[in-house]
């Protein structure tokens, strides 16, 4: 894929998901579980042809809990975390954008999905 | 007012580094305008900077140095229009060429009295992302009055030294800073030359 700009263009894949809990769940568990969502990913992303992470970026967010931003730029380091968040959720708010070299934008999607339903879907 | 351009690849700690630089000369009674382009249709970076309390312009779904450069030349007549700050930062995309948005704003030069370029590298993934994306990254490296090499806190000295070396080469008018945003290595140096 070339852009506009004239190089090699990455795919994107953007999603806004309201989350909310059966019963109420810890920060601590929240992001062990954002954790193993990302692994996820990007472990299936590699596996169907993906050449380089760009940037997976997201923002999970509450209205009193304060929030959580977190980063993965790599196939083969953790994810990163920032940012503050208390006490137990039932409710939060995903924000995530995921760009990606060398797979489409279907193909994301469908990988994007599997994982949340794995590790995220309430 | 003045324009600092944000460069370099995604993932590079652009808005790390950014909301450091806000918040320093905000503290020093700047007038601090940020505007963040996103390639995604959503923003992330946006609204992770109005938590902080800073005046945040965002701009979406595009590249501003192809696809929405007349919105970014719009956003910054807004921005003179209605908050009059002293400094624009202008956070680009991962992908975009920091030359071609110069291209655009100069087109806007008659109120905007100076222009830097700022580009940040990934010390632990350039050797990496040089492979596979070397024309982006060298027309991000080339185009900067200043290169901000990052994450210095995840790489050995040796590997340092070969990345700066490669910067040299690339630019060699251009400052090379050390730093790692996230730890605050070398932060506070770099904060205070900036400013």
């Amino acid at each position: 894929m070339i852009n506009n700009c004239n190089h090699i263009a990455p795919a994107v894949f953007a999603d806004k998901e309201h989350l909310t809990f059966s019963s109420p769940i810890s920060a601590i568990k929240l992001q062990a579980r954002l954790d193993t969502f990302l692994d996820d990913l990007t472990k299936s992303l590699k596996r169907n042809g993906c050449l380089l992470i760009g940037h997976i970026k997201g923002l999970v967010s509450t209205r009193d809990k304060g929030h959580l931003m977190f980063s993965v730029t790599s196939f083969t380091t953790d994810a990163h975390f920032k940012g503050t968040m208390a006490g137990s959720l039932k409710q939060a708010e995903l924000t995530i954008n995921v760009i990606v070299y060398g797979v489409d934008n279907n193909t994301i999607q469908n990988l994007y999905r599997e994982a949340f339903a794995a590790s995220l879907k309430c | 007012m003045k324009l600092l351009i944000m460069a370099g690849f995604l993932g590079s700690g652009k808005t790390t580094l950014l909301l450091q630089i806000a918040k320093r000369l905000s503290a020093a009674s700047l007038k601090i305008a940020i505007i963040e382009n996103e390639i995604g249709d959503i923003g992330i970076d946006g609204d992770y900077l109005n938590r902080e309390e800073l005046h945040v312009q965002e701009l979406f779904g595009g590249c501003i140095c192809c696809t929405l450069s007349t919105g970014l030349i719009e956003t910054l007549e807004k921005i003179e229009l209605h908050y009059q700050p002293d400094l624009v930062i202008l956070e680009a995309t991962g992908v975009a060429r920091p030359g071609d948005i110069l291209t655009n704003v100069n087109k806007y030069q008659p109120k905007v009295e100076s222009i830097k370029i700022l580009t940040l590298v990934d010390a632990f993934r350039f050797e990496m992302l040089m492979e596979v994306i070397e024309p982006l990254l060298t027309a991000q490296i080339e185009a900067a009055h200043t290169v901000v090499v990052n994450k210095i806190d995840q790489v050995q000295e040796k590997t340092l030294e070969h990345v700066t070396h490669s910067i040299e080469c690339l630019n060699p008018e251009a400052k090379i800073s050390t730093v790692s945003a996230e730890v605050g290595t070398n932060l506070n140096s770099f904060l205070d030359d900036l400013s």
